[in-house]
């Protein structure tokens, strides 16, 4: 019986440092063949192509036919690489909070009114919250329900946003201690003029869960 | 007495080859890696192996950071040490990499005292290539040791 625990013991602890290493030779592998793909794209800036030197119409054409249109050649690593090393566009303010606004507004909409908890809610944000409310900076409209609060306010740019939200960063400005998130859902394009919506909790309630779109497991780090 | 060693050494190597193949990493900070929240108050604090404690006779407020690259929750888990008769809150806060706040936990309480606990703060969803740092309200004699998040 012993014998057999051992062997059985000795099996997973080989399997183990078996995958173990193979995982580290692949990673290995990926990042040589990365490097390689680093130093061909660098050489490939480096050393400017012929075409480029020969006085020829090429460039015209270029400039005239849409890059899409043309025919793709097979992926090799160096290309791969220079396409992720292209500068991508950052996500604006309003896209970062996309996943968070649209999460916690499915779940608002989903919560009855609670009259008694809303009514002291209300009260005590117009103590808190709005009676400090920073300089060009104004409530389009407030509604509470059973556990959360919708703050909806106009600021006249986001350095005024930013007051705002620092108000709600101080525990004695804020209305209950409670979770919130706040973040911008619009902005004017002429005047830069944003709309931001804060969710407040109400007091030991935790605020609905953002989807972990990652993939990781929450917590896990 | 073979047999448990065996199996132990097989069930660790298991939980490392797993943790590695998983890419579940464990990120934290140790206090005094953080700062004042208040810049005036940074002399009331002292720190002894890396913790943070309070001498003031007022709650002051220490605050620890990090860097996330990418979206997702994270629960932060603050361990420290309330005082009898003292105070020790914390709260978890994400910001975007331009400086914005997101999201709050609430401020949650230690209630243990005498004796360096690890308590849990909550979750926030931090979005690609923000932060997350931790606000920890602290009385006299409080002590903030570290974070994990």
């Amino acid at each position: 019986m012993q014998n057999r625990m051992l062997i059985i013991g000795t099996v997973i602890t080989v399997v183990v440092v078996v995958v173990y290493f193979d995982r580290r030779a692949v990673h290995a592998e990926l990042a040589e063949l990365r490097h390689d793909a680093a130093s061909n794209a660098e050489r490939q800036v480096m050393e400017p192509p012929l075409v480029r030197v020969v006085s020829s119409p090429a460039p015209v054409r270029a400039a005239a036919e849409p890059l899409a249109a043309k025919p793709e050649p097979l992926a090799t690593p160096a290309r791969a690489e220079a396409r992720e090393a292209a500068p991508h566009k950052p996500e604006t303010p309003i896209e970062q909070f996309a996943l968070v606004h649209d999460t916690l507004e499915t779940a608002f909409a989903s919560q009855a009114h609670d009259g008694v908890w809303a009514m002291e809610a209300r009260r005590r944000m117009d103590a808190t919250l709005l009676a400090r409310l920073p300089v060009k900076s104004a409530v389009t409209s407030i509604d509470c329900r059973s556990t959360l609060c919708r703050i909806e306010t106009t600021h006249d740019g986001y350095a005024y946003a930013r007051e705002f939200v620092g108000q709600l960063l101080t525990p004695e400005r804020q209305p209950w201690n409670g979770a919130f998130y706040t973040g911008p859902i619009a902005q004017d394009s002429r005047s830069g003029a944003v709309t931001f919506v804060t969710y407040l909790a109400r007091e030991g309630v935790e605020l609905p869960a953002i989807p972990d779109s990652s993939g990781d497991e929450p917590a896990a780090h | 007495m073979k047999k448990t060693l065996m199996l132990s050494i097989a069930s660790l190597s298991a939980i490392a080859a797993g943790l590695s193949i998983s890419n579940i990493s464990f990120a934290g900070a140790l206090a005094c890696t953080g700062y004042s929240v208040e810049h005036p108050d940074a002399n009331c604090f002292s720190a002894s192996f890396c913790a943070m404690q309070n001498t003031c006779t007022t709650p002051k407020r220490w605050e620890v950071s990090d860097f996330i690259t990418t979206r997702g929750n994270h629960t932060a888990l603050v361990t420290g040490l309330r005082p009898n008769g003292g105070t020790l809150t914390c709260r978890a806060c994400s910001v975007t990499k331009e400086g914005f706040a997101v999201g709050c936990t609430e401020q949650v309480a230690l209630s243990v005292v005498d004796i360096d606990t690890q308590f849990t703060v909550g979750t926030v969803n931090v979005p690609d290539f923000g932060g997350l740092f931790v606000t920890c309200e602290m009385s006299r004699g409080a002590r903030y040791d570290s974070v994990n998040f």
